[in-house]
């Protein structure tokens, strides 16, 4: 009797067991590590995302989806600001040349991940190159629209010209990228620079002859008349040495004075250069900023502007 | 014929030039060595620029030559401080603020303009 409870019981241990480790197997598929990874990438834990994104790739090189998975990829990276490591993946997208969202996409985030870095002439290289290959006009309007971007990110830090090209390339955007983007306020705000108080180098160096004048032609009275001050006193040194006879020290002080005459002079050139690259940065900084992000939940492109009136 | 002292004079402002030209070419000449570490230390850094003066000039006339140089120099011995704080960027160096002037903000305007596409 107990031989006979003893091997029911052992049985239903067995079956039990059995159904215990069938219920514990799991096999992942690519449909549901993406979800993971996309899980994660939506929570904004990028770090784990961007590892599971790899895990994807690894054990499903043939995963229909790879183009979003390398995207995102980059887009991890992008915003763990590893903007090196990002601009190397979107550039692997870009080399691969599929026609698809994705390598626009990469064209546009390699731009900002250079921009990042500091590095504005690269992050324009891949806009122009891109805009060669593009057709079509809203793409177009885009890349012109953020290529007028990087152009006044680079008036802002006194880079010359940057104003004329931000112009330039804000008047090819079509009237309904205008709308879009607001480039007409842009404009605007370009004119509003471009019409603040300048101070025209030339005449600023014609100031200058009178030491000091040139100075105080660009509102910088204390050094005016410091200028001033030491050329009159080094003049006037020169000439007494040369009236007493000490040709030698005439020299020598004549020497020095030649310095800081030549000096005003360039000083007040580069005083008016500097007042006017001044002005814009100050108009620019106060009236304008521009951020933007990819948002994937929603699966578009958000530019926020601030302008103020 | 030239007189003999036109001759003479000729000869030093060709020679003052040419030494001008070697010493000022090296990378850290010793005139700007010697200042740096024997007058200034002594005297104390009072320069409000960043950076200061001496090596702004050191940098100056590595880059531009001693003509240039000496004028450029010039120029900024007259502005340090005072109202180029109304215009630059500030730093802070060793917990200072000094006014941001490199040679670069005084020279920016010599270069030709970026051809239009």
């Amino acid at each position: 009797m107990n031989f006979r409870y003893s091997y029911i019981l052992i049985l239903i241990i067995i079956l039990n067991q059995n159904s215990f480790a069938q219920e514990k197997q799991l096999i992942i598929t690519s449909g549901m590590q993406y979800e993971y990874a996309q899980k994660l990438f939506n929570e904004k834990d990028y770090e784990t995302a961007m590892v599971e994104f790899k895990r994807l790739i690894h054990f499903f090189p043939d995963y229909e989806h790879k183009d979003q998975v390398e995207f995102n990829i980059g887009i991890c990276l992008f915003n763990l600001k590893k903007y090196h490591d990002a601009a190397r993946v979107f550039n692997e997208i870009i080399i691969n040349g599929k026609e698809n969202d994705f390598t626009k996409e990469a064209c546009f985030f390699q731009s900002r991940a250079f921009m990042n870095l500091g590095n504005n002439g690269y992050a324009q290289i891949v806009l122009q190159n891109y805009l060669k290959l593009v057709e079509d006009r809203e793409t177009k309007d885009r890349i012109y629209f953020n290529l007028a971007k990087i152009h006044l990110t680079e008036a802002r830090n006194g880079k010359p010209d940057s104003l004329i090209l931000a112009r330039e390339y804000l008047s090819k955007i079509s009237r309904s990228g205008a709308n879009q983007y607001n480039s007409d306020q842009y404009l605007d705000l370009i004119i509003k620079v471009e019409d603040a108080p300048k101070k025209n180098p030339g005449a600023a160096g014609l100031f200058a002859i009178i030491p000091g004048g040139g100075f105080l032609y660009c509102e910088r009275y204390h050094d005016a008349l410091v200028t001033f001050l030491l050329n009159a006193g080094l003049i006037f040194a020169a000439y007494e040495a040369y009236d007493h006879d000490n040709k030698a020290l005439a020299g020598v002080i004549g020497f020095v004075e030649t310095g800081f005459y030549t000096g005003n002079i360039y000083g007040s050139i580069s005083s008016a250069h500097k007042y006017n690259r001044a002005q814009t940065i100050k108009i620019l900084n106060q009236d304008f900023s521009i951020s933007s992000k990819f948002d994937l939940e929603r699966k578009g492109y958000e530019l926020s502007f601030n302008y103020k009136f | 014929m030239l007189p003999r002292n036109k001759i003479i004079l000729i000869f030093t402002i060709f020679f003052i030039f040419f030494f001008c030209e070697t010493l000022f070419a090296q990378d850290q000449n010793f005139l700007f060595r010697f200042y740096q570490e024997h007058i200034s230390v002594v005297d104390g850094n009072r320069c409000s620029m960043y950076p200061s003066c001496s090596r702004y000039a050191s940098r100056v006339f590595k880059k531009h030559g001693p003509v240039i140089g000496w004028i450029m120099t010039c120029d900024r011995l007259v502005r340090c401080g005072r109202d180029e704080s109304n215009i630059s960027m500030k730093v802070i160096v060793n917990h200072q603020e000094l006014i941001y002037d490199p040679v670069g903000a005084n020279d920016f305007w010599w270069f030709k303009k970026e051809k239009k596409e």
